[in-house]
């Protein structure tokens, strides 16, 4: 009863193990060839396989069992890998049933069904190593999409670089994709196989060949002590890529170049509108070319469309339009068609989106009953502008002279030195000056020396006839001090008279 | 008669002289060359403005895209050119002076230089005089932030270094060979390389590739 809980509890979590056969592709008819079962993230230990009966094949458990423990991103798997033979009786496809886990909680794992091939090894796998490049197609159109697949077979050994590219002035359309394999040569040997795939496009007619040379590595050697890596060289079976020029007959007018698939919808944000108001129109082109998709020219009678700005992402390009209509009615919006060349069926296409339909119904208008004392009318509000991205009146020269950008840093330096310069002068001119000699006679104080330094210097100054009378009774002052005992008077007063001289 | 014949002479040497007398009277497409010659003279964003309506009511969707975004280039703070562009159809994204909107205007144009030079006669007087220094440093600080917002979004529009194809051309990979078709009238960015008459330039989509330079402007 526990057990089973956990089992529905683990089944719930999400928590189930999975099963795959891995077997190889092809199995040589007659040769006992090796196959591994995985199980992953079993929720107890496996005890036994139970194997399902295929005619023509025959499956059992061979070589060793092994365990592997991965900690990725915080989350652990346990793989645990089963050694299997595998022997095919005869050539032809097979399908092999589910092959059943039998845990030692008593619970059981299946694998789901697995494809077998028999036939007869690869012929060409001779030696160490073998390249080989193809485009499929092989033929294409400028912007029909094709894949560059790299298919490099190694005996043993591996792979640090690739030896090829796609070629120039080619066009990727997305990411280049790595796959490894394994399959068997005439011997029933293993080999692997890294296959390498780049999509792309290109845009000029022409012949492009992609050749290189692969370089490999293996170790040789029979023990630690001598062990070496060897590297080599394989060249790479060239391929040769056909792009055409697109045919000129049926080319519709109006063709831009675009390749498809190629899909256009039109739709309208509301489908009935009153007279006055607006709708947004939207156009969405998917192409792997929105570059190429232009603007369609829009004009319905009755209708004022405003074209708004392009959005593409994703490889859709929408266009919008604000559709103002002019007076009530029915108005059909005609289907917008963009010519392509369809590389499927070597033709030109055009991709429509539908035609739709807006529903203008007359403005709204309301009767009112009005009950008391009438008053003036209000002023009626002034309709808003419709903004349209309108092209501009030309402007005749009449913007008037721009400044260069540098004039602005070259005011800011010039009011710097201005600044600078006027603080200057006006340093140099109070240099100049000296000491302004009314200032030094207030500052002076009661000191009888430095009141006799002040007075010497107003002697040279201008003075009025009061100012010279008060600086020689001042002069007489302080030398009757000095000299002769005397106090100082209170000097206040002819102070006063003589500071403002400069 | 001979004076109506010197009438005639006289009226269409000055339509041939004025570019916008043929472009008022419905031929545009006879305006659009010597507009593009008197911007090329000036470099004044107004005519080159001129000369990509000229070319626009042309039907020249290149040389109208080409010479729109030469006016928004030496004019970034201008409305008008950006507004012609995207009214052509070409998806100019959101430049900062319009984002800094009217914040912007004392850093752009003759403002800035007004401002700018108050700014440094203040900063000049309050570092000199130790009177009124506090008043002025303040004063001179406040008019450089009042111009920052302005100077730095003209600065960033003029950055990305757009230009526009003025024919259908296609691009061309590092060795010269073409990868792809590029209508006239694509907006794009000069990446500052240029390479045998190549300049290298970043498309719409983001990939990187060169073009001729003879099928660029500006």
């Amino acid at each position: 009863m526990v057990k089973t809980l956990i089992l529905l509890f683990l089944a719930v979590c999400g928590w189930a193990g999975e099963v795959h056969l891995d077997l190889p592709d092809p199995v040589i008819p007659g040769a006992t060839m090796a196959a591994t079962l995985r199980i992953v993230d079993p929720p107890a230990n496996p005890t036994s396989v139970e194997f399902p009966t295929v005619a023509g094949v025959t499956l059992a458990l061979a070589g060793q069992t092994s365990q592997n423990t991965t900690i990725s991103n915080g989350q652990r798997t346990t793989t645990i890998s089963v050694g299997l033979s595998v022997l095919a009786s005869q050539r032809g496809a097979f399908t092999v049933p589910p092959i059943t886990v039998v845990l030692n909680d008593g619970s059981r794992m299946q694998s789901g069904e697995t494809r077998l091939r028999a036939a007869d090894g690869d012929a060409r796998l001779t030696g160490e190593a073998l390249a080989e490049v193809v485009f499929e197609p092989d033929r294409i159109v400028p912007g029909q999409p094709t894949s560059l697949v790299y298919r490099l077979y190694l005996r043993r050994g591996e792979v640090s670089k690739l030896g090829i590219a796609p070629p120039e002035g080619c066009i990727t359309l997305g990411e280049r994709t790595m796959a490894e394999s394994s399959t068997v040569d005439a011997q029933g040997r293993a080999w692997t196989l890294v296959t390498t795939t780049w999509p792309l496009t290109l845009a000029t007619p022409g012949t492009y060949t992609v050749r290189g040379q692969q370089e490999y590595q293996v170790v040789v050697g029979d023990n630690f002590f001598n062990q070496r890596a060897k590297r080599a060289q394989v060249a790479v079976a060239p391929a040769t890529l056909t792009v055409s020029e697109l045919p000129t007959t049926g080319r519709p007018e109006g063709f831009t170049g675009l390749i498809g698939p190629l899909s256009a919808r039109a739709s309208l944000d509301r489908e009935r509108v009153s007279a006055g108001e607006g709708a947004l129109l939207s156009l969405s082109v998917t192409s792997r070319q929105t570059d190429l998709v232009k603007r369609p020219d829009f004009a319905i009678p009755g209708v004022q469309a405003y074209p708004k700005t392009d959005q593409s992402e994703n490889g859709t390009r929408t266009f919008t339009w604000d559709l103002v209509p002019s007076a009530p009615g029915r108005i059909t919006i005609p289907a917008f068609a963009f010519p392509f060349f369809d590389p499927g069926s070597q033709t030109y296409r055009a991709a429509q989106s539908d035609s739709l339909v807006l529903t203008v119904i007359p403005g709204r208008q309301r009767d009112l009953g009005i009950v008391g004392q009438t008053a003036s009318p209000a002023q009626p509000t002034t309709p808003l502008a419709v903004v349209s991205p309108s092209l501009p009146e030309p402007l005749r020269g009449s913007a008037g002279t721009r400044p260069a950008d540098t004039l602005a840093w070259l005011g800011l330096i010039g009011g710097l030195g201005l600044g600078g310069a006027w603080t200057l002068v006006g340093h140099l001119r109070r240099n100049r000056r000296g000491t302004h000699r009314g200032h030094s006679l207030r500052k002076a104080g009661r000191d009888p020396l430095a009141l006799e330094q002040a007075l010497r210097a107003l002697a040279g100054a201008e003075l009025s006839a009061e100012q010279r009378q008060t600086q020689q009774a001042l002069q007489q002052a302080v030398e009757r001090h000095r000299f002769g005992g005397e106090a100082l008077p209170d000097l206040e007063a002819q102070i006063r008279v003589l500071e403002h001289v400069p | 008669m001979k004076r109506g014949l010197l009438l005639f002479a006289v009226s269409g040497l000055l339509s041939a002289a004025d570019p916008y007398a043929a472009w008022s009277q419905g031929r545009p497409d006879e305006a659009v060359a010597p507009l593009i010659a008197t911007a090329r003279d000036n470099g004044r964003w107004d005519a080159w403005l001129d000369a990509g309506l000229a070319a626009a009511a042309a039907g020249q969707h290149g040389p109208a895209v080409a010479s729109l975004v030469q006016a928004h280039n030496l004019a970034p703070e201008q409305p008008a050119p950006r507004n012609a562009l995207r009214a052509l159809g070409v998806a100019l994204p959101t430049t900062w002076c319009e984002r800094a909107g009217p914040i912007a205007l004392p850093g752009t144009g003759w403002a800035a230089v007004a401002v700018l030079s108050l700014a440094g006669l203040g900063l000049g007087l309050g570092f000199g005089r130790s009177r009124w220094r506090p008043a002025l440093l303040t004063s001179s600080g406040v008019l450089l932030v009042l111009a920052a917002p302005g100077l730095m979004a003209v600065h960033l529009d003029r950055s990305p270094h757009w230009a526009a194809t003025v024919r259908d051309t296609q691009a061309l990979d590092s060795t010269g060979a073409p990868i792809r078709a590029v209508p006239a009238g694509t907006l794009l960015q000069r990446s500052g390389r240029t390479w045998d008459q190549r300049s290298g330039v970043t498309l719409p989509d983001g990939q990187a590739c060169w073009l001729p330079i003879s099928d660029l402007m500006p």
